[in-house]
């Protein structure tokens, strides 16, 4: 047990947030406390979060950083928030998982800081995204703005087939899933590139194979190592960077004028890639969460001195 | 109390407007009667002197024009329980797809190669089978048909009926081919005839065939309204679906009456039917005999 | 140069005057008391006015 009253000196307490363990999670857990690191796993539906207290502490939580690894991406917008309010450090901070939890947003954001990235159009009825689709010319891809895991995904290769699919969405979904997003499908080598940036490192990166226009691991892609060329390193980076995010699966599309950014998540998946790769990918998340921690004490401890 | 012909519909659109003006013309007395504006209580026979109450006369004779078929297959029985004769599309109007796809069948009506799925992986296993074009016909009451053009299509559809909808709107039939570009049109039948049609897509060459076609399907159903679709396919004219409450405002008529003439005059005849055995019902309204003249009188002159 | 503003109602097929509207506008049929939204001012053109979503609202 660590001495309370030796704030400055003790290691930092770690708080994974957590929707359920999965082998990740998992070993996240395992590599700090290898390092002697006081971790605890957070469930987000445990969760009761009192908005009027000043601080963690007040409101029961003795966190130093907290790491987000739920999978339950709206309740972790929601509790990044509350946390970074409280003047707990997240990792990721909500700026970055609210920019890559929209795709929408995400896209706006790549745009902006000059990546390429596939063409992407937001229409908001059914006659003006099939307007959207006529414009970029078929076959196009259909994204629910929120979503992962390859789920929703769909190819229309005509007119009747996209309007068929957008139809399904406006008459079962909720509003959100009547914010169009429709984007140029881009002809790829039957693979993507999955590149795992923790800090301001492209730790590793793995192809994801498939047979499918799909290459998720999450709908059965294979992972096979990719070296991580200056320009894979690069955009990966400029991409994380872009939206604020230390801590990443970035997706990439080869296409003849070079990487197209597909997305970034900001709760990265590592269990393909961990085949792939001999670098600890657990540990350097650990590491990264730790170093915040730090960073922000000493930006306290100057501030303390400062007054 | 009067007796009256009730309409229901949720609103007096031009299909409704066109039935209760022929009805009114004729003399016969009609209203409107929103199918879901009141709490209907769940025992036998009861809801008519409500009904009576809230519109001011009894109705032994309804219409089924409810645009929402899901408000209709939960009131429909209720009114027969009134005692009242609901002309309607029969099992197309309170039953699924299912239930009219097997009465056709069981009838010998051509229909397209068709298998019931019930999961996003039937239906592309059964997708692998029928070949595409397909055609998704949801089992939801009221759910329109999704054309299926393609594997990339279809898996989209299915995932999203699945993701978005849950289980029961994955659930449907899956017919080979697709209306699109199909010869494809839209026939009346009232009464056991064909009274009027109209092209849905593309110009239609369907001779007297279609009309027995249509007619037979109407019968296979028992519907005594019914807007029967059929299409073309490689296998040659099938009927494709069946609609419960058909828009009639765009058919030509087949003969010398409008689809809302052959309505409206059913629905007059069945008044007369219905007045004549209504005295022996129990709970059922009769008409007076001033008024059975009247209605008489008017159906003569619509018919 | 004067434009007539009479509308059929595309549900219920009753005609009424529409008066002065704009594009985009949100009218009421007299007659079914459906919402109707104007299209096009010349001529004047209706269509059924889209259903409220989940998230609209001030
Ligand atoms: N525009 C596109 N053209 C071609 N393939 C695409 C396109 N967009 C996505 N894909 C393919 O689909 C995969 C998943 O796309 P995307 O990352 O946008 O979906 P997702 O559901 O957010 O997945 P995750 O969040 O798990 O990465 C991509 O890795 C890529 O292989
Ligand atoms: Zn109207």
């Amino acid at each position: 047990m660590n001495d309370r009253a030796a704030t400055n000196h003790r290691s930092p307490k770690l708080g994974v947030l957590v929707s359920y363990l999965r082998q990740e999670e998992k070993l996240i857990l395992t590599a700090a406390r290898a390092r002697g690191i006081d971790v605890t796993p957070v469930f987000d539906r445990d969760l009761v979060l009192d908005l009027s207290q000043p601080d963690a502490k007040h409101a029961g939580f003795d966190f130093d950083v907290v790491l987000d690894r739920c999978v339950a991406h709206s309740r972790a917008e929601y509790i990044l928030r509350v946390f970074e309010r409280w003047g707990v450090p997240t990792l990721n901070r909500s700026r970055a998982t609210t920019i890559c939890d929209d795709k929408a947003r995400c896209s706006l954001v790549l745009e902006a800081a000059g990546l390429q990235t596939p063409r992407t159009l937001l229409a908001f009825s059914i006659e003006s995204a099939l307007e959207a689709c006529e414009s970029i010319g078929y076959p196009v891809v259909l994204k629910p703005v929120t979503g992962s895991w390859g789920r929703l995904l769909a190819k229309a290769n005509g007119p009747e087939q996209a309007r068929a699919i957008l139809e399904q969405k406006k008459e079962l979904g909720s509003f959100h899933h009547s914010i169009f997003y429709v984007q140029a499908y881009i002809e790829k080598p039957g693979r993507d590139i999955r590149a795992f940036v923790v800090g301001d490192r492209v730790l590793a990166a793995s192809y994801r194979m498939a047979e499918h226009w799909i290459t998720n691991t999450a709908r059965g892609a294979t992972s096979v190592a990719c070296p991580i060329t200056p320009e894979i390193e690069e955009t990966t980076l400029r991409a994380c960077a872009a939206v604020g995010a230390r801590l990443a699966g970035v997706d990439l599309i080869e296409t003849p004028d070079g990487y197209a950014v597909v997305e970034v998540n900001t709760g990265g998946e590592f269990h393909g890639l961990m085949t792939t790769t001999d670098v600890d990918i657990a540990g350097e998340i650990v590491e990264e969460a730790i170093r915040m921690a730090h960073e922000a004490d000493g930006v306290a401890k100057v501030a303390t001195v400062g007054a | 109390m009067t007796a009256a012909i009730g309409v229901l519909c949720e609103r007096k659109r031009v299909e409704e407007k066109q039935v209760i003006q022929v009805l009114a013309d004729a003399g016969v007395p009609a209203v409107p009667v929103p199918p879901a504006a009141l709490p209907l209580p769940v025992v036998p026979f009861a809801p008519a002197p409500q009904v009576a109450a809230a519109f001011g006369a009894t109705m032994p004779v309804v219409v089924d024009r409810c645009q929402d078929r899901a408000v209709a297959s939960a009131v429909l029985p209720l009114w027969q329980g009134t005692g009242a004769v609901v002309i309607g599309a029969g099992i197309a109007a309170t039953g699924n797809r299912l239930a009219v796809a097997s009465a056709l069948s069981a009838a010998g009506v051509p229909r397209p190669a068709t298998l019931l799925v019930a999961s996003e992986e039937a239906g592309l296993q059964a997708l692998e089978t029928l070949g595409y074009p397909a055609t998704l016909l949801p089992l939801t009451v009221g759910a329109a048909p999704v054309p299926l053009l393609d594997r990339d299509a279809a898996e989209a559809v299915l995932e999203h009926r699945q993701t978005l909808g849950g289980t029961c709107e994955v659930v449907g039939l899956l017919q080979a081919g697709t209306t699109i570009g199909a010869e494809h049109a839209l026939v009346i039948v009232v009464g056991g005839s064909a009274v009027a049609s109209r092209h849905m897509g593309n110009e239609t060459t369907f001779g007297p065939q279609a009309v027995a076609l249509a007619e037979a399907a109407a019968k296979a159903i028992g519907a005594d309204v019914a807007g029967i679709e059929l299409v073309r396919t490689t296998a040659g004219l099938v009927v494709w679906d069946v609609q419960p409450v058909p828009d009639f405002r765009d058919t030509v008529p087949l003969g010398d009456r409008t689809a809302g003439q052959a309505i409206a005059d059913l629905a007059a005849m069945r008044l007369i039917e219905r007045t004549a055995i209504g005295a022996s019902q129990p709970n059922g309204a009769h008409l007076g005999s001033t008024m059975r003249r009247e209605v008489t009188d008017g159906v003569a002159l619509a018919l | 140069m004067s434009t007539s503003t009479n509308v059929t109602c595309p549900e219920c097929g009753g005609e009424f005057e529409a008066g002065a509207v704009e594009v985009g506008e949100i009218i009421v049929c007299p007659e079914c008391s459906v919402e109707l939204e104007v299209l096009g001012t010349n001529p004047i053109n209706v269509g059924l006015a889209p259903e409220e979503g989940e998230d609209w609202g001030e």
